[in-house]
């Protein structure tokens, strides 16, 4: 059990030993002929992923931007399975999850045990003391479906090891808690006029420029009333004067109009990261018919993102 | 962590040399990461305990390839995503080593056959007393008949509230180890038991860390996360700094006022600050204490807390 612990608490490597293998021949030659034998298919992806509910297990992004833009990363990644079907708060879609454990051999009575690994290609375990709430935007890939009945709540007694086993889970799985938690922090730091366009670089919110900040103009009800929808129109500015960037972003009835100013090269990602195909103008870049959304807008030789919510 | 191109060439059989000679390398530093003894994989210690040569991590190399195989533990593994195929190779390498460390264990130390042994031995000296009940053999402290026998669940309530015997020797002293567990076993459990029911108590009984142990290195001490108390001063420090007096006071009120909690009216009469001001102050101080800091676990956020009451009580006096 000390090995598993040590291998959780510790940070995961890219590391390997940086020395010269000699290779026996027959040795390579029969791992090679023995792998083969076996017949092994390659990963085919869901190809419609399924209505988020109850029982699903999924594997959750291990890189994600919080509702505060600041970008959470986790070592070990997570598979989690649905406690609970969606419900929504404040506008967002989050559900209940367990995270799902391979280490098997860390089982105290008080988890179920999947021994059928056809479910998701290993037998596992099923944290039921580690529930947590997450948003289900983090939810990455569908793997598979398993119903189980809940073990009724008994004392049983816990070594010391299992114990320091579920400290580490518990304390990991607050990478999947914070979604919540900054979405209730976002919440209670914004006015609702702020939460439609939210816009972060580096974990800092960026305030748009007060005298470009437009309500209710004049085109707006022209084409509102035209198209017979009522719509608020509400433009932001933003910018990164060191950057040598801005952004204006416009709410319209179609959606939102992204703008991009800036002499770096950039490109706009959704949030399964597939790039959005622009509009040029002369001087600007634009984005038209975004939807409400998480959108990422990398600037050339900058790592971080500029973060752009829209709700 | 192994790379996923190397892993799908293993799959199709059609590992290239470059592939082989990364899977070994990472063997090895996971060897050298977590200091595992070279007896996982030979019988008999040899030198260094720690000191691996190149021949001895393809030898573990292999025994994982060759276990993997036999464990079938690549059968389904077309459900698999690549994004966390990677991490599912090296979880099954920890799991296959904590197996051999576990089994390597079992030489040194208390083994369960061992036990079973034993107690044969001790059921043939006749330290305790056997009664057939249903054609089963039970074993007792003293003379018994079926009214002695309790159910199963209530013998393992029973069991679980006796402190472990922590054995720390090797060798030769187990035989009175073991009769004196089985002697305390069934004297709390107060019931007759089968003899592969008190093989089993008298395994769990005892523990055995210290042979885990010996096989770390002996500088080694798992740490507990710490409370990050720099972090939390500092965090602290900068929430709180631009609070004035009543600001410090009102907020230590609302937020950890007991045993009552105060309303933004009753405030706004005991300060004499409008509730409105008082409720922007709050939902600010809020907003800075979710922005600045974000505790790891439960204990981290109480005691994180408990500063930021104390402080808040002191910059109000």
């Amino acid at each position: 059990m000390k090995t598993i612990i040590n291998f959780l608490s510790q940070q995961l490597d890219s590391s390997f030993l940086d020395e010269d293998v000699q290779i026996s021949t027959i040795d390579f030659e029969r791992l090679n002929k023995s792998f083969a034998d076996l017949g092994l298919r390659e990963h085919q992806a869901f190809k419609i992923l399924p209505r988020v509910k109850q029982y699903q297990i999924w594997l959750v992004k291990s890189v994600y931007f919080d509702y505060l833009g600041i970008e959470r990363t986790t070592d070990h990644p997570f598979i989690v399975i649905l406690e609970s079907n969606p419900e929504t708060i404040n506008d967002e879609e989050f559900v209940r999850v367990n995270p799902i454990s391979p280490f098997v051999e860390m089982y105290s009575q008080q988890e179920v045990i999947c021994d059928d690994p056809e479910v998701i290609g290993f037998p596992f375990m099923i944290e039921l003391w580690n529930s947590q709430p997450i948003l289900v935007e983090l939810l990455d890939k569908y793997l598979g479906y398993f119903e189980y009945q809940n073990i009724p709540k008994e004392n049983v007694s816990i070594s010391p090891d299992l114990l320091e086993f579920r400290k580490i889970e518990i304390s990991r799985a607050s990478f999947l808690n914070n979604s919540i938690r900054s979405l209730l922090g976002f919440f209670e730091s914004t006015n609702e006029n702020d939460r439609r366009v939210f816009v972060t670089f580096d974990g800092k919110r960026l305030i748009p420029k007060p005298e470009n900040y437009i309500v209710n103009s004049e085109k707006s009800f022209l084409r509102a009333a035209k198209s017979g929808k009522k719509s608020e129109l509400i433009i932001k500015n933003f910018e990164i004067s060191e950057l040598d960037f801005g952004v204006i972003i416009t709410s319209t009835i179609e959606g939102y109009v992204v703008s991009v100013e800036s002499k770096i090269a950039h490109k706009l990602l959704n949030s399964a990261n597939e790039p959005l195909v622009p509009l040029f103008h002369i001087d600007r870049v634009v984005y038209s018919e975004i939807q409400k959304a998480i959108y990422y807008l990398y600037l050339e030789g900058i790592n971080t993102p500029i973060v752009i919510r829209l709700k | 962590m192994f790379e996923i191109k190397y892993i799908r060439e293993l799959l199709k059989g059609q590992l290239s040399e470059d592939g082989y000679t990364h899977f070994v390398r990472v063997v090895g530093f996971n060897i050298k990461k977590y200091r595992w003894p070279k007896s996982i994989i030979l019988t008999e210690e040899i030198g260094d305990f720690y000191l691996w040569s190149q021949s001895d991590i393809k030898e573990l190399a292999h025994q994982y390839f060759e276990w993997i195989i036999i464990k079938g533990k690549l059968k389904h593994c077309s459900k698999i995503p690549d994004s966390y195929l990677s991490y599912y190779f090296l979880q099954i390498f920890i799991s296959f080593v904590a197996d051999l460390i576990k089994q390597f264990q079992s030489k040194n130390g208390l083994s369960y056959q061992k036990i079973s042994n034993l107690i044969t031995e001790l059921i043939n000296r006749k330290i305790v007393v056997k009664n057939k009940i249903h054609s089963v053999n039970y074993y007792f402290i003293e003379d018994f008949d079926e009214t002695k026998l309790i159910d199963e669940l209530t013998c393992q309530k029973r069991f679980s509230r006796m402190p472990k015997i922590i054995l720390e020797e090797t060798g030769k002293h187990y035989k009175s180890h073991v009769e004196v567990a089985v002697l305390d076993i069934l004297t709390v459990l107060n019931s007759p038991v089968t003899k592969d029911q008190l093989i089993k108590y008298v395994f769990d009984i005892f523990d055995q860390a210290y042979f885990q142990n010996q096989y770390f290195d002996n500088n080694y001490e798992h740490k507990e996360p710490e409370i990050d108390n720099e972090l939390i001063d500092e965090v602290i420090s900068k929430i709180t700094t631009p609070l004035s007096k009543i600001e410090a006071k009102y907020l230590s009120d609302y937020l950890f006022g007991t045993p009552e909690n105060k309303s933004l009216a009753d405030l706004e009469t005991e300060y004499g600050v409008p509730k409105s001001t008082i409720h922007h102050r709050i939902t600010k101080f809020k907003e800075s204490i979710v922005l600045n800091f974000s505790p790891v676990d439960e204990e981290e956020g109480i005691y994180f807390l408990k500063k930021l009451a104390h402080k808040l009580d002191e910059n109000s006096n």
